[in-house]
């Protein structure tokens, strides 16, 4: 009981440290088939506990119509022993599974840990999947959620399509960022232990790469996960299968993400996959004078640079920058903007004329 | 007598001709199978010359051929994953044909494309 008590208390003590906050105030939009035309989709908002103005103990999602607003579903009652999850303050990730346009899902995590996958319809909520139980880390998981659609080795190493999901926890001692893949129809939760802990990297992997074996066990795994010991200040971004993200000392992160002054901040870079090197060093420090939102621009001559913006002010923190090939765990190739438009060819066939 | 020499001049042209039409016929076969088995080279060499200029074609950047069927809204999923928005992905399908010289040979290839293009802001 006293463990308890104590416990809440620094999760309430943390929580009031811990105030950066990334998600967007506003609800997230989010396409949908419309009920009476099949062609033209129409737009839905979808708010959490905080959107709602809802701010009780009991995680909430609601649909709106965009709009007149006009309430269309919302999902109060969850598969669980107790048909209710912990609050949901972090902003939900729709994702479009077909590319056709139309929303098929939304990811939510509640305060605790617990990620949901939610199919969505034209005006309802479909049964909830649950994805994972983060609840060990005992962080606070109020940061918005991110998610790529990859191509990831499994235990074989033949690569197969899944969403890795990017989910930020917040300790008392710094933030967590954990990554872990999902596929729809997984049919166990992920749990913590499914994940490697990839905080440290040894002295021989900075110098010859990640190890076959630790490679095998990631593979096999359900993800990794990365203890910070600092807070996250903008969100994480991935840009040819590099992880991006800002990071500074609690102390010194103020209410708005912001840094106070001449505070030091840093710049992860880290592999989509392993969580390993991909630059020299996986952070270093960068003189970052402003605060605000990870974006990937050409600069005057052309070149691709990783740069902090935010209202007008950019500032560039990376130019020269890498991506990741499937030929082996740790190649990388350079990135440069004339590589693209990059063609692929996908099928070819021959025209033929008066055959039968 | 002159009769019978008349017979035997009749049938000595009628042999010749019997034989000229001979020849001839068995030249124009021999030139006709020649043609039939030189036009299937011909179509397989131009069908290859078809489907270099095609993939050519594909490396450049001109899209003066290409119908864009569709834009994507995410990419497909691939190894070095990109944040949505950052990439920006369209279905294309590039067509080209070629002729022979005398334009009795004809190839036409055709492909599904992805094309893959930054969005970028700049500064």
């Amino acid at each position: 009981m006293l463990l308890r008590l104590i416990t809440y208390l620094a999760l309430v003590q943390s929580a009031a440290a811990l105030s950066c906050n990334l998600n967007s105030t506003e609800p997230v939009v989010a396409n949908v088939s419309s009920v009476h035309d099949s062609t033209e989709p129409r737009q839905v908002l979808l708010s959490n506990n905080v959107q709602s103005a809802a701010p009780g103990t009991q995680g909430l999602l609601q649909m709106h119509s965009a709009n007149n607003f006009a309430l269309l579903a919302q999902l109060n009652q969850w598969p669980t022993p107790s048909e209710q999850v912990a609050t949901i303050n972090a902003e939900p990730f729709v994702i479009d599974t077909n590319h056709d346009g139309i929303a098929d899902a939304v990811y939510v995590v509640d305060i605790n840990g617990q990620l949901w996958f939610i199919p969505l319809n034209a005006t309802s909520f479909g049964e909830p999947e649950w994805v994972a139980d983060l609840s060990v880390t005992e962080a606070v998981f109020d940061q918005p959620l991110q998610m790529v659609q990859t191509l990831s080795p499994d235990h074989n190493g033949i690569l197969r399509k899944v969403s890795m999901l990017l989910v930020i926890g917040k300790k008392a001692d710094g933030d967590i960022l954990l990554a872990l893949k999902h596929s729809k129809g997984s049919a166990e939760p992920v749990m913590l232990s499914q994940l490697t802990d990839r905080t440290a990297i040894t002295a021989d992997e900075v110098r010859y790469g990640i190890s076959e074996s630790l490679w095998t066990q990631i593979q096999q795994g359900n993800g990794w996960f990365v203890n910070l010991q600092q807070r996250i200040t903008a969100v994480p971004q991935v840009y040819a299968g590099v992880v991006y993200v800002t990071a500074a000392n609690g102390s010194a992160v103020q209410a708005d993400c912001s840094l106070a002054d001449e505070a030091a901040s840093q710049l992860y870079a880290m592999h989509l996959h392993h969580a390993g090197l991909i630059y020299a060093q996986r952070h270093w420090d960068i003189s970052s004078e402003t605060s605000g939102s990870l974006a990937l621009l050409s600069n005057s001559e052309g070149e691709l640079e990783l740069s902090l913006q935010a209202e007008g002010q950019v500032q560039p923190l990376l130019s020269e920058l890498l991506a990741i090939t499937d030929e082996c765990a740790d190649c990388v190739s350079t990135l440069s903007a004339d590589q693209y438009p990059q063609r692929i060819r996908l099928a070819t066939f021959q025209t033929e004329q008066g055959a039968h | 007598m002159s009769a019978m020499k008349g017979v035997v001049l009749i049938m000595a042209l009628v042999f010749l001709l019997i034989m000229t039409l001979l020849v001839t016929a068995m030249l124009l076969v021999t030139q006709l199978s020649h043609k039939a088995a030189y036009s299937g080279q011909q179509q397989l060499q131009i069908s290859q010359q078809a489907l270099q200029q095609h993939l050519q074609q594909m490396q450049l950047p001109s899209d003066s051929n290409e119908d864009a069927i569709e834009s994507m809204s995410t990419c497909p999923a691939q190894y070095a994953a990109w944040t949505s928005d950052t990439l920006r992905c369209d279905l294309q399908l590039l067509s080209t044909e070629t002729y022979s010289d005398n334009r009795y040979f004809y190839a036409g290839y055709s492909s599904l494309v992805l094309q893959q293009n930054l969005a970028l802001g700049s500064h």
